[in-house]
């Protein structure tokens, strides 16, 4: 079954980001329980990547740690594998940057992620036009590669962005990286125009930490996504488990809420 | 077959492996970058920049001792001459004038040893640019030279504490800034690296050098060389030298990689020579990587080479068997530095020196003509040399 045929339901979704194995492989697990559980619509996992040039500083902190630990591939996949066999069923897509899969192998990238349990991708640094064979191999297997629109993408680009996503379509808010602080949200026209085309749910990301955000954007969009916001919460109560989880599921909640 | 082809492709390598936020920015300046090239007005103020203010065409310099040394003629492309003391100066006139057609004020760029940053610090200053150079923490210390030379030249030097604190991480940051500030910005990269158009656009500006050297040898030889030796850290110097002479199939092109501390080590930057595929800072080339396909942190005496990528061009003549690929470790780099000092009286940067030194590693016949190219010069490296020597490191 596509789990992500779930994000088609109505009402307002929360996407919430957290970087595998940060602040711990175990802790990665019981956060996507409360996530799930909290009411999140999907919980996007990042892997680690050594030069995330799209993230900002909380989340390449976050990915530094999480090396430090010397979190793998593999280890995020079984992170999947486990929570499904506690019987976590939202959609889970997981967050990193190409070399990663390449590396792997891409193929069997897709093999072991579908086999895990994972339902998709979403990958910055791969534009739908790049590794073609990838796209068909993941399109054939049904595993969902979500891609990313941005403000300054042309119309006809990001009509191609549309036609070519699955699972849901993530639309940058704004210029810079994840988690920037600048406080303008931009191309509100595009978000719109991508909301006219798509019969994917369209989600928007990068930049938002507060309720009160979240709740104009979800006037356009379909659900919100919170990344660094959310990891640096799990930077702050790292140490200590069962506070992080409560703390978990507070942050999801005042989302929830809006 | 084009090389690149539409996409940015060399063969198997290269593309454009961005970012959607900087799609549209790449997209305008591909456009605007062909337009330019065929704009005769365009390659006329290159041209005028080159010789006037560049000083070029620079010297092709017939090495007696060296040729003596090694039995065969020696001949030296002068690039350490060039304003700045360096082969990046071609490139970075190219650039800002792109950047100026298209209206950028503000001006970024990464620097590794210093180099690309002292010349685009000189060309931002000569076209009232702003301009924000990043450079990694640990190149800020052991080229403290440059660091001062680009604040001179009025540009702010952004320390970049991430990562191996390398040029690699400078690069990251740099394009960070950029997806910030794409409207206004223009980003002058260094080398044969990077998203397409870079890998193509970079060549293309730094070919005068292997131009040059075609004319050159033809003139004093009479005949084209057996040889073209070059040092490749992104390699922009060897992709400008090599350039011209690609269709010239006798014309041997031989790529100097950093083989650091020795490639059984792992303290290297040799990803040619290393041979695995990966995708970094927007293209797909060789890359020195772990086993879990993280990126590595590279190793060299000479910071303009410690980088764990190479431009994807590079890839393609090193898989299409055109160019030939090995490594000097940093002690033979430093034989070959202290070399050149001695017999030639030249002190070359220490990323020319690899190139220098190979010249022990060929079986020369006395009819081979060689050309090195001296890409820079070594003012900048000498505290680290000093070091080295005096400090018996």
């Amino acid at each position: 079954m596509n789990r992500m045929e779930m994000l088609k339901s109505k009402g307002k979704k929360i996407v919430i980001y957290l970087m595998a194995g940060d602040p711990g492989i175990k802790e990665t697990e019981d956060l996507i329980i409360t996530l799930a559980r909290s009411g999140v619509s999907l919980v996007e996992l990042g892997i680690p990547f050594s030069d995330p040039i799209a993230d900002g500083i909380v989340i390449q902190k976050a990915g530094e740690r999480a090396l430090n630990r010397g979190v793998t591939v593999k280890d995020c996949l079984d992170i999947v594998k486990r929570v499904r066999e506690k019987g976590i069923e939202i959609p889970i897509a997981a967050m990193t940057y190409y070399n990663l899969i390449y590396h792997f192998g891409p193929e069997k990238f897709v093999d072991s992620a579908l086999k895990a349990g994972l339902d998709g991708a979403i990958i910055p640094d791969l534009p739908f036009d790049e590794e073609p064979k990838f796209y068909s191999y993941a399109k054939k297997r049904g595993f969902n590669l979500v891609y990313l629109a941005a403000p300054s993408n042309t119309r006809e680009r990001a009509k191609k962005i549309v036609e070519k996503s699955s699972g849901f379509v993530y639309y940058i808010l704004q210029k810079g990286v994840t988690g920037s602080t600048k406080s303008s949200i931009v191309g509100f026209e595009l978000l719109k125009y991508l909301k006219k085309l798509s019969k994917l749910p369209v989600f928007a990301g990068f930049g938002i930490s507060e309720p009160s955000q979240a709740k104009e954007i979800l006037k356009t969009a379909d659900g919100v996504i919170i990344g660094s916001a959310f990891v640096s919460l799990c930077e702050k109560y790292g140490r200590n488990k069962s506070i992080l989880l409560k703390k978990a599921e507070m942050f999801v909640k005042k989302f929830l809420n809006v | 077959m084009r090389i690149p082809d539409n996409k940015g492709f060399f063969g198997d390598f290269g593309g454009k492996f961005a970012p959607e936020t900087l799609r549209a920015l790449l997209d305008d300046l591909e456009r605007n970058y062909e337009k330019a090239k065929k704009d005769p007005s365009f390659k006329r103020e290159f041209d005028y920049y080159l010789k006037f203010y560049v000083g070029r065409p620079s010297p092709l310099y017939f090495a007696g001792k060296l040729s003596k040394r090694f039995g065969a003629k020696i001949y030296l492309k002068r690039e350490d001459l060039n304003h700045t003391g360096a082969h990046k100066i071609n490139n970075t006139i190219g650039q800002i004038l792109l950047a100026k057609r298209m209206g950028k004020k503000r001006i970024i760029a990464e620097t590794g040893a210093g180099q690309h940053g002292v010349a685009t610090a000189t060309v931002a200053a000569l076209f009232n640019c702003e301009c924000d150079v990043y450079m990694g923490e640990e190149d800020i210390k052991r080229q403290s030279l440059n660091v001062f030379r680009m604040e001179l030249l009025g540009a702010r030097v952004i320390p970049v504490t991430s990562g191996s604190k390398t040029l690699k991480d400078a690069l990251n940051e740099a394009t960070r800034d950029w997806l910030k500030n794409v409207d206004n910005t223009f980003y002058i990269i260094g080398t044969v690296s990077g998203f397409h158009p870079y890998p193509m656009m970079v060549r293309d500006f730094q070919s005068v050098i292997g131009k040059e050297a075609r004319k050159q040898i033809l003139e004093a030889e009479g005949r084209l060389p057996d040889y073209l030796v070059a040092c490749v850290g992104g390699g922009s110097n060897a992709m400008g030298l090599f350039y011209p002479f690609i269709n010239d199939k006798n014309v041997k092109l031989i790529g100097v990689e950093a083989g650091g501390l020795g490639l059984k080590t792992g303290k290297h930057a040799a990803s040619i020579v290393n041979n695995e595929v990966g995708i970094l800072h927007g293209a797909k080339t060789y890359v020195l990587q772990t086993e879990h396909g993280q990126i590595t942190e590279t190793h060299s005496v000479s910071a303009g080479l410690d980088y764990p990528g190479v431009g994807p061009e590079l890839s393609y003549l090193s898989k299409t068997k055109r160019a030939r690929f090995d490594a000097i470790t940093d002690k033979e780099a430093l034989e070959g530095f202290k070399m050149m000092c001695r017999e030639e009286g030249i002190i070359p940067a220490l990323e020319s020196s690899h190139a220098c030194a190979y010249l022990e590693k060929m079986k020369l016949k006395k009819k081979d003509i060689v050309i090195v190219n001296v890409s820079g010069r070594g003012d900048k490296d000498i505290n680290t040399v000093y070091s080295l020597i005096k400090g018996g490191k």
